[in-house]
């Protein structure tokens, strides 16, 4: 048996007829076994305000009321969302209303004139225990949902640390730190280097995206200097893009300030960078632009890259663009669904333009406060 | 310990074993500690380096309360800078209000790219 019909139940009707109240009102009554406290509300703005205040564990909305039909009130109070029943009343049965009622997540259709306290009580215990196992159910997924997130960040960051150290060390037997390699060997390592880095993309992008579904993610804004900010990225990157034989200049005019959370917008940035050079190819060259308007700031990733054919699901979870380089580069189309989210908890918006005659814009603007 | 001696703080002995010798294969003074206390031991007996490395995620005593008990702002002539993940971002934050001063990406940690930022800040 539902917890909630333990206790009294709180009962609010919206009716805009006062005759319908009274015998409502009377079917209450002589329920048994039933305990119910029953409000009276007639119109549908005072319905609403009192719906959005919680006060009811159950809701019987007559179909008709005012400006307004209960179906309309549905739809304004969420009812979907909402963790209460609700129970629509009409005058007469209307198999339109009835399909309407049930898609606004009404938990019950009832026609007033063949209500009798029997089935006044009956539907209100089966609405609450309809809603009551809705609930475990949702609690129970959440809990899951919450153990595969938990599952994926703790093997996430154990294969971190070996795949890190073993790219540490492919790049040092690279790097000539063995001894001098063939021209044979160096091709052969730097496959496995390449391999290795995209393995450690893929690790990188689970964990960041599981961090920022989960909220974990905080936001310190405080004022910046963008400028700084900005050009600095430009030289930490320079010998990424170098070593694939790629250019990368900054168009970046000084003292240009935001109060906004420097750590997020250099790693939404970082993150476009990196996309920039993954998706280029050797000779090609990148821009970062910074430039304020009015009332925004506007930094932007410009590349003569591949670019994108399809751009409309781009920016979605576990989106991925068939291009040339795209099997080539490997990825989880994480990336650059958690450089949207991450501007968009900025309070700024992330878009894409192709840029002509070839590569892709992405363009970051964060509203001037 | 002096100016141009540089500081690996980092619990994965090959890693750190790996940036150890990535820095003396340049000639630079580069010590090593497996964590934040071991790191702080060293300092007291042998004085300041230049710059560390700060890994943040260490067993006995993480890189946030290493930083708290050294009181980097007090040591203006250490650079501080902290070996972190995309998914560290609270942390990075953290550790900046502790005085850390910059932050490098552990996958991007490339032989290369340590031996730069070290130069660039020893010149």
């Amino acid at each position: 048996m539902p917890e909630t019909l333990n206790s009294d139940i709180r009962v609010l009707l919206v009716d805009d007829d006062e005759e319908d109240y009274f015998i409502i009102q009377r079917l209450f009554a002589s329920m048994r076994g039933v305990q119910c406290s029953l409000e009276w509300i007639s119109n549908s703005d005072d319905a609403i305000v009192a719906i959005q205040e919680a006060r009811h564990d159950v809701f019987l909305i007559d179909y008709r009321l005012d400006a307004r039909t209960g179906l309309d009130v549905l739809q304004e109070v969420n009812a979907i969302d909402r963790s209460e029943p609700f129970i629509l009343l009409t005058g007469v049965g209307d198999q339109e209303i009835e399909r309407e009622s049930l898609q606004l997540a009404a938990s019950d259709y009832v026609v007033k004139k063949n209500l009798t306290s029997d089935i006044l009580s009956r539907t209100l215990y089966y609405a609450l225990g309809r809603k009551e196992q809705e609930r475990q159910k949702l609690d129970q997924l959440i809990e899951l949902n919450k153990t595969k997130d938990e599952f994926i960040s703790i093997a996430s960051h154990q294969l971190r640390t070996p795949a890190t150290t073993v790219k540490q060390y492919v790049a040092m037997v690279l790097d000539g730190f063995g001894g001098e390699l063939t021209e044979g060997q160096q091709k052969l390592l730097q496959k496995a280097y390449e391999s290795n880095e995209r393995q450690l993309n893929i690790i990188n992008d689970l964990l960041k995206v599981a961090q920022i579904d989960a909220g974990r993610m905080e936001f310190v804004p405080r004022q910046t200097n963008l400028s700084q900010l900005l050009s600095d990225t430009v030289q930490d990157f320079m010998p990424l893009f170098e070593s694939a034989n790629q250019g990368l200049s900054g168009n970046i005019p000084p003292e240009i300030y935001l109060f906004v959370d420097e750590t997020a917008v250099k790693m939404a940035v970082d993150n476009l960078l990196e996309n920039a050079k993954k998706y280029s190819e050797s000779g090609a060259s990148t821009s970062l632009k910074l430039e304020k308007t009015d009332d925004e700031i506007i930094i932007s990733v410009v590349d003569e890259g591949v670019g994108v054919t399809n751009p409309d699901k781009l920016f979605q979870k576990f989106t991925r663009i068939d291009n040339k380089l795209s099997t080539e580069v490997g990825g989880t189309g994480l990336g650059l669904y958690w450089a949207y989210s991450v501007v968009e908890l900025l309070g700024g918006t992330l878009r894409y333009k192709p840029n002509t005659p070839v590569g892709s814009q992405f363009i970051l603007s964060l509203p001037l406060l | 310990m002096n100016k141009n001696t540089v500081l690996i703080v980092e619990d994965d002995n090959d890693l750190r074993d790996a940036y150890v010798m990535i820095l003396k294969s340049e000639g630079i003074d580069t010590r090593s500690a497996e964590n934040g206390e071991v790191a702080l031991q060293l300092i007291n007996t042998e004085g300041d380096p230049g710059i560390i490395f700060l890994d943040l995620r260490m067993p006995v005593m993480d890189g946030i309360s290493f930083l708290k008990q050294y009181d980097a702002p007090k040591h203006e002539n250490t650079e501080v800078i902290v070996f972190s993940n995309y998914d560290a971002k609270n942390e990075i934050d953290a550790a900046y209000e502790l005085g850390a001063q910059r932050y490098v990406l552990k996958a991007r940690a490339a032989p290369k790219e340590l031996i730069r930022i070290v130069k660039t800040i020893l010149s």
